[in-house]
């Protein structure tokens, strides 16, 4: 009996341990919102990182001059209360008066000016920071709260990089500190504070109470942890046990499972990342892709909408053109249409001599291997034999730019940047190594067009690249990828119409 | 018994200098660094430029010399991706995987000794033909779908454990249950035959004829004989659980040494997975070693030897 009674002790001692950890668990109930990552961050703050995942916590933390609405995909006022291009080279900023970062400095024309001054200093290494910020000529400080930015040459797209990698740096913890301080410590004016972190595995912000609100509107969630689960599996157990409220890293795919589950509500929107069917079209002797009619038949042999819908999303976008419809300047009213003809299709391959058909190589990122498989079955169709090849993308991507793929499944773009057109077609219509193409009208349309600020040239230009990319089915263009935004029921939070979450915005439901 | 240890550590250092030849070799040829590096949306021009400001250009040789003689001096490098010395990335890690492999080694000795002793006393009883099946189920269940399985049951509907993370003791129970799941198998055959083997011998015999109680031949006699092949596999098993695994780490979103071994393998951030790759083996080597020690110290035929 006494035996009995120490068991029943223990037991419900341990019952009780495990009752209290679940109990902390509802993320309405401690104000708290629980977010699953899959990948870790490298660092936390737009400019240092190399992953889109990361902009997540760079968002929230940091503002920007201009923002990206996440309803419209607009550009808006943030810390500049209004911007003038004064002639396609100069933009001139009046910022807003009476903000403070994080750490109580506050904020004026000479933070901006010092951030600007650190982009442009190229010894700083930072990302990308020639093609985003090597085109800025000088910044000066007008007064208090004016800022002149001067380019080197017009940039249309300039406002995209502005809304998405410029979060503007305090100047004298940044001078103080150094600017890798951000990576680790990083002070914005930002909707959340970083609080505490564990690289690699948790991450906790909080609520900036002096947030001045406006465009984007003043945080309501007290607290938001960001937690790295690599597993999509686990992320699900997670989702479905209330152990976390958000997931933003799920694929199409992944999100199949919980469709109906209890509690769980799934949103699904356009995301900026397209696929297309990249040929090599030099013009070497035997090589078939190099013969137009061969690369038509190639496009009227493949069923787009049935592939794409079945293997990737039924929400995903085909494409017609060789650009993402969320893109700005993506054109799709473009002649030729190529929709299944298979009939079409043969009588190409045997005027262009192909009548039996060839043997050739596909590359393929390993994660799409079934939109590989799926245009191995179509083109075994018109008798071309496809290998299919598939491996990770740094692979992938060091054999393409030394010109060694004959055919590959390519992906490309994220995050504001992408909003773009030139995003797509300026690394693979613009002469480089990645540019398997190389028609001479192409390349120069799209110079001229990424220096082009008037709307109507800029766009007659794009016209003419994408028509003659149909016309010569240089590529053929595949879809555009659907982002998945998982939540809690207790969670508000409006899928954005661009990729480039920012959950400061997301609320409770009640 | 310090010439055997002498012996011992020499082989250890040189199947070191082994590992790391043949890793870094293996590692460089793997792939081309500089373009995993560069991320996902960076030019040829780019890719070149990290190249040479990582060094990547310079011959394998003169990148090995470079590397060991920083190693030499207890420098592993920095992460190419986090740019965290390679030292504090382990140091933040291996506390939470060490206890997860000695809390599953543990367990798994707690587990298969006495299952096996007892399968050993009673071969071919039905409690043998249980110990004998669960160790073959444990052996034929993957860990992944174990773990998910528990997932499932315990966190998913029974809501009694935290799902993932490692925030609380609570959150360690899961991966150590399937952690030891896995090391049990291999444990328990081992004691069950070993402790068969002993039991048939002439002096067990003869401690048995002069009515020595079953529990003291088998503890003071039986066990003392067959518990070196134990030992040393427990060793090796530690040395594969201090390595981290990455399904287990992974499901359970745990940041161990195995996430951080797989990850880096996955974005080529090569200075970590280098470091990791020398941390394994010589864990294992270490641990191989102590064995080795503590073997010869239990039986002192095994110091003759050598």
């Amino acid at each position: 009996m006494k035996k009995l009674l120490k068991w029943s002790t223990a037991f419900g001692a341990l019952m009780s341990l495990v009752l209290s950890a679940s109990a902390v668990r509802a993320g309405q109930s401690d104000d708290t919102l629980r977010v699953a990552l899959s990948r870790e961050t490298d660092f936390i703050d737009s400019i240092h990182t190399s992953s889109a995942d990361s902009d997540l916590f760079g968002t929230i933390i940091f503002d920007t001059l201009i923002y990206a609405d996440r309803a419209t995909g607009d550009f808006k006022p943030l810390l500049a209360s209004s911007w003038n291009w004064t002639s396609d080279k100069s933009v001139e900023f009046k910022l807003r008066q009476g903000i403070k970062f994080q750490n109580g400095e506050t904020f004026n024309a000479d933070d901006v000016v010092f951030t600007f001054k650190q982009l442009m200093d190229m010894n700083n290494k930072f990302r990308q920071q020639q093609q985003d910020f090597g085109n800025i000529a000088s910044v000066e400080k007008l007064d208090e709260y004016t800022v002149k930015l001067s380019l080197k040459q017009p940039e249309p797209t300039f406002e995209n990089v502005l809304a998405s990698r410029v979060g503007i740096w305090p100047n004298e913890y940044t001078e103080a500190n150094g600017h890798m301080i951000h990576a680790t410590k990083p002070v914005g004016t930002g909707p959340y504070a970083l609080k505490s972190m564990q690289k690699g595995s948790s991450y906790t912000l909080v609520r900036n109470d002096n947030y001045f609100g406006g465009t984007r509107p003043k945080p309501t969630i007290g607290t938001i942890e960001i937690r790295v689960i690599p597993e999509t599996q686990t992320q699900i157990a997670e989702l479905m046990s209330g152990g976390i409220d958000m997931a933003l890293s799920l694929s199409p795919t992944d999100v199949t499972a919980l469709q109906g589950a209890p509690g769980v509500i799934v949103q699904t929107g356009q995301a900026t990342r397209m696929y297309f069917l990249s040929m090599n079209v030099a013009g070497k002797d035997n090589n078939p892709l190099s013969n137009a009619d061969v690369r038509r038949a190639i496009s009227y042999a493949v069923n787009k909408p049935e592939m794409v819908h079945s293997l990737v999303s039924p929400d995903a976008a085909v494409l017609a053109t060789n650009c993402n419809p969320s893109q700005r300047f993506c054109i799709t009213d473009v002649k030729p249409v190529y929709e299944l003809n298979l009939a079409k299709a043969k009588e190409l391959m045997k005027t262009a001599g192909y009548a039996n058909g060839f043997d050739v190589t596909l590359m393929a990122e390993a994660n799409i291997r079934a939109i590989g498989e799926a245009l191995q079955g179509y083109l075994s169709a018109i008798g071309i034999r496809v290998r299919l090849e598939t491996m990770p993308l740094p692979a992938w991507r060091e054999r393409y730019i030394k010109g060694e793929s004959q055919m590959s499944i390519v992906g490309w773009g994220s995050g504001v940047t992408s909003l773009d057109i030139s995003n797509t077609l300026g690394i693979f219509f613009n002469g480089s190594s990645t540019d398997y193409v190389k028609d001479k009208d192409i390349t120069e349309w799209n110079a001229t067009a990424l220096r082009t600020t008037d709307k109507g040239k800029r766009e007659e230009l794009y016209r003419n690249t994408l028509t003659r990319i149909n016309e010569q089915a240089y590529v053929l263009p595949l879809y555009g990828t659907v982002a998945t935004y998982v939540l809690s029921e207790q969670v508000r939070y409006q899928a954005p119409v661009i990729d480039f979450p920012d959950i400061s915005l997301a609320g409770w439901a009640k | 018994m310090l010439s055997f240890v002498r012996g011992k550590l020499l082989v250890s250092l040189l199947v070191l200098l082994t590992v790391s030849l043949v890793g870094f070799a293996l590692l460089h040829l793997s792939g081309d660094l500089a373009a995993t590096l560069a991320g996902e949306n960076a030019s040829a021009e780019q890719i070149e430029e990290i190249r040479r400001s990582m060094g990547l250009d310079r011959s394998l040789l003169a990148q090995y010399a470079s590397w060991l003689t920083g190693a030499a001096r207890g420098d592993l490098g920095t992460s190419f991706f986090t740019r965290e010395t390679v030292f504090s990335l382990f140091m933040a890690r291996i506390g939470t995987t060490a206890i997860l492999a000695v809390c599953a080694l543990v367990v798994a000795l707690t587990i298969s000794l006495p299952l096996g002793m007892l399968a050993a006393l009673r071969p071919n009883s039905w409690l043998d033909r249980l110990v004998s099946s669960l160790a073959l189920s444990g052996q034929a269940l993957p860990s992944f779908f174990l773990a998910l399985m528990m997932v499932s049951i315990f966190g998913v509907t029974l809501r009694w454990l935290p799902v993932s993370g490692s925030s609380t003791p609570l959150h360690y129970i899961m991966p150590i249950v399937v952690l030891a799941v896995g090391a049990i198998p291999a444990l328990m055959r081992l004691t069950r035959s070993g402790v068969m083997e002993v039991l048939e011998q002439d002096y067990i015999r003869t401690a048995r004829s002069k009515g020595i109680p079953t529990a003291r031949i088998m503890l003071n006699h039986a066990m003392r004989n067959a518990i070196l092949p134990i030992i040393s596999l427990s060793a090796v098993q530690l040395g594969t659980l201090l390595g981290g695994s990455v399904i287990v780490e992974s499901v359970f979103a745990i940041d161990g040494i195995g996430l951080l071994t797989y990850r880096s393998i996955q974005r080529g951030d090569f200075p970590v997975v280098q470091a990791m790759l020398m941390f394994v083996s010589a864990a294992y080597i270490v641990l191989t070693l102590l064995a080795d020690i503590l073997n010869a110290w239990l039986d002192p035929r095994l110091r003759q030897k050598r």
